[in-house]
């Protein structure tokens, strides 16, 4: 695929160290997946690289830069990163700014707590959400079943399938409370996403299983490390805020993980 | 090292950065030593460069990037210990920042965990503004952005941003607010009242408190949006947001928007906006042939059933007429533009850096045959160093040779007090205008728009009487204050 001509915008952005360690280094050519105005998707040999407008969620793959809306690129077409910066046709995207999108560690207290309180504050709010899977998901998900993942993974429209954003919710939330079926759902979901789900999906729950999501969605566990009610419930907000159903599913899969790790049922989880 | 006028001269470049206030701090702090004549410690930017170059310092080429040090001592031997003065005063300021053992937040974001705050304030270079406002906007916080120098698209980006999302950002380059009682940027001390105050002006902010605080009557709220706020390119969106947070604030019985001269269709707009509000508003908008600050100010005490009082002034009435030209240097922006409009219907047309039409243009220099006022608070003339109400040097330099230029007839200066503002500014300029009357070899009037009150830290008193002690005339109200410089020079035409 010939190289796209040289960029005429030249803009700043922030990321997060992993979206770093890809854009650094010799030149990588990627190609556009989904273009938008707010949002334009690269595949980079198998990971989704996401290059955003400043009015899109700072997603743990994404650029984040200031421009109101990106210009117009068409699916297909190449893009490369090199020497920390994105370039899709027309703009080229240095990353100086780190955004942290890792998860706190949670103590066992801390996961009770956060349990209980954020159970209180989403009241019936979720129950949109909870009404889009299948019956029984979260009871599997609660008991670290493996055969959930085949019931959630890719299930829903659109780029990030609800599914997926309840198993992601889950794995950041596991990773953070030290979740004693983390290792056999992280293995499950990554054996499977790659097949089951889009790129952008597959690499986001890549990242959740690293401990990565989106700030808000840091924030949110930060309240719980904290106990600081304030931050959970204005982080809640934030999170029930960010797409149609993609904050709201990270919440569920989150309360999933968080309960599910202090019940009696998977002694000494959060240890 | 090099003798200059005046003793002997060194300029180095160093590979630091501090930012301005600090730098302002390490100036003052080697001034003081014993056989230092002029201490500049300063970024590299161009417009510090061209301050050194008419201070007589020949500085080598640097970037903005590089720190200058530019001493004039006395005799060789006084360079060593100001040198060393300033690598301790950069050294203790950096030891400051750092005293405490809490590692401080990496983010405005991280910030905002950590505290319990429903609005953040940046304060960093321009350039570096817009990021860490829309951090506080993600993280779900109103944002006052202190800083100037942020380019007018990203300004309208946040504001639509904020918006969409029902917060408010008030700047860039707001200056001035008064948010639950407590006073941000440069803040007057004022009482609490039961008006509202949303301005696209932080000096015109400043100066309706303070003429409502003369006549007994407090503010409850100061919002400010950024004086670019009522432009057509922002439309007023933030001015819109801030009305209704005060419309629905039940301590707010009345409220007052000011604002530089906006945009005709944003005003109209704002106009019918402001009508549809439970709260009555008056709108006090800057323009040739509206009211000045001090009428609106007397229109707020009129609604209110207060009577207009005579505003406090000090000093004698200063002679005229004389010949010449008036020359105005100002900190406030909007003090200058509501001057420029006084003296414009009088006496025509005013050069300026903030100019009413663009053909009134000044050029760097900052010159002009004719009348001209100049804002020293504009963007281009802060790049690099701070707002002249923390640091006066450039217009303190500009006065000296104003006066000396036989063409000034009257010059008209502005003083702000109230927090964050010079601790007393009194004390640089006054000896300034005596200096200047009696170099001028002339009769040379000098008028003053002193804005502040008996409560704030420098003491609107103490500050009007040392400047009236000086040989000015001092006035509470700007528009006074420019119409007397008016009278001055007009009645010799």
């Amino acid at each position: 695929m010939p190289l796209p001509p040289p960029p005429t915008l030249h803009v700043v952005g922030s990321a997060s160290i992993w979206v770093l360690g890809q854009v650094a280094g010799p030149r990588r050519t990627a190609t556009v997946l989904h273009a938008g105005t707010d949002a334009v998707y690269l595949d980079l040999e198998g990971a989704c690289l996401a290059v955003l407008a400043a009015r899109a969620v700072q997603v743990p793959c994404g650029v984040r830069t200031l421009l109101p809306r990106l210009p117009e690129v068409e699916a297909g077409t190449a893009a490369s990163v090199h020497d920390g910066s994105v370039i899709v046709p027309g703009c080229e995207v240095l990353v100086t700014n780190i955004v942290d999108t890792t998860v706190p560690v949670l103590g066992a207290d801390d996961t009770a707590w956060g349990a209980e309180q954020l159970a209180t504050l989403v009241k019936e709010r979720l129950d949109p959400v909870s009404g889009l899977l299948p019956p029984g998901a979260l009871r599997l998900l609660a008991d670290g079943d493996a055969a959930v993942v085949e019931r959630l993974l890719g299930l829903g429209p659109g780029l990030t399938p609800v599914g997926d954003d309840v198993l992601a919710g889950w794995l950041a939330t596991a990773v953070a409370c030290r979740h004693p079926h983390l290792p056999r759902l992280r293995s499950t979901v990554a054996l499977a996403a790659s097949e089951r789900t889009s790129v952008l999906s597959a690499t986001l729950l890549a990242c959740a299983a690293r401990g990565e999501g989106v700030p808000e969605f840091r924030s949110l566990l930060i309240g719980v490390a904290t106990r600081n009610l304030d931050v959970l419930d204005q982080s809640l907000e934030l999170m029930l805020r960010i797409g149609d159903t993609s904050g709201a599913g990270l919440v569920l899969g989150s309360l999933a993980a968080l309960t599910s790790a202090t019940t009696p049922s998977t002694p000494g989880a959060a240890s | 090292m090099t003798a200059v006028r005046d003793g002997f001269g060194h300029v180095e470049i160093r590979s630091a950065y501090a930012d301005s206030v600090t730098l302002l701090q390490v100036s003052r702090q080697v001034a003081d030593v014993p056989g230092v004549l002029a201490a500049q410690v300063a970024m590299g930017t161009p417009l510090n460069l061209e301050v050194l170059e008419q201070m007589g310092f020949d500085v080598p080429p640097c970037t903005p990037n590089d720190m200058v040090v530019a001493l004039r001592v006395t005799t060789e031997g006084d360079l060593a210990p100001a040198l060393a003065a300033v690598t301790a005063a950069l050294t203790a300021t950096t030891r400051r920042s750092t005293g405490d053992d809490e590692v401080p937040p990496r983010t405005t974001r991280s910030a905002l965990l950590r505290a319990d705050a429903g609005l953040a304030l940046v304060s960093v270079p321009g350039a570096h503004a817009t990021v860490e406002a829309m951090d506080a906007l993600d993280a779900g916080r109103d944002v006052m952005v202190f800083s100037d120098n942020v380019p007018v698209e990203q300004e309208l980006l946040l504001k639509q941003v904020a918006t969409e999302r029902g917060l408010l950002v008030m700047g860039p380059d707001c200056g001035t607010a008064m948010v639950g009682g407590l006073g941000l940027g440069f803040a007057n001390v004022t009482e609490p009242g039961a008006v509202g105050i949303v301005a696209a002006s932080g000096t015109g902010c400043q100066q309706l408190m303070c003429l409502l605080a003369a006549a007994g009557v407090g503010v409850g709220a100061a919002l400010g949006v950024g004086g670019r706020d009522l432009s057509a390119a922002v439309g007023g969106l933030s001015t819109r947001t801030a009305l209704a947070r005060l419309d629905a604030d039940p301590s707010i019985d009345r409220i007052v928007v000011v604002s530089k001269p906006p945009a005709p269709e944003v005003a109209s707009a704002l106009e019918e906006y402001a009508a549809g509000l439970a709260t009555p508003v008056d709108l006090a908008l800057l323009g040739p042939g509206r009211p000045d600050l001090t009428a609106a100010a007397a229109s707020v005490l009129a609604a209110l059933g207060r009577p207009e009082p005579a505003w406090p002034r000090w000093g004698s009435p200063a002679a005229g007429p004389v010949s010449g030209y008036l020359r105005g240097l100002f900190v406030g922006g909007t003090l200058c533009d509501e001057a420029m409009i006084v003296a414009a219907e009088r006496l025509g047309p005013i050069r300026s850096n903030i100019p009413l039409s663009a053909e009134l243009a000044l050029d760097s220099s900052l010159t002009a045959e004719g009348h001209l006022m100049v804002d020293f608070g504009d963007d281009g003339l802060t790049q690099g160093r701070a707002h002249p109400m923390i640091d006066p040097t450039l217009r303190l330099e500009h006065l000296a040779r104003l006066a000396a230029d036989p063409a000034t007839g009257v010059l008209l200066l502005d003083v702000v007090l109230g927090h964050g503002a010079e601790p007393d500014p009194a004390a640089l300029l006054a000896p300034a205008v005596s200096r200047a009357i009696a170099a001028a070899g002339r009769p040379l009037p000098v008028v003053v728009a002193c804005v502040g009150t008996d409560h704030d830290p420098q003491g609107l008193t103490r500050q009007a009487s040392a400047l009236a002690a000086a040989g000015a005339e001092v006035h509470l109200s700007n528009a006074q204050a420019a119409r007397r410089a008016v009278e001055l020079v007009e009645g010799s035409r």
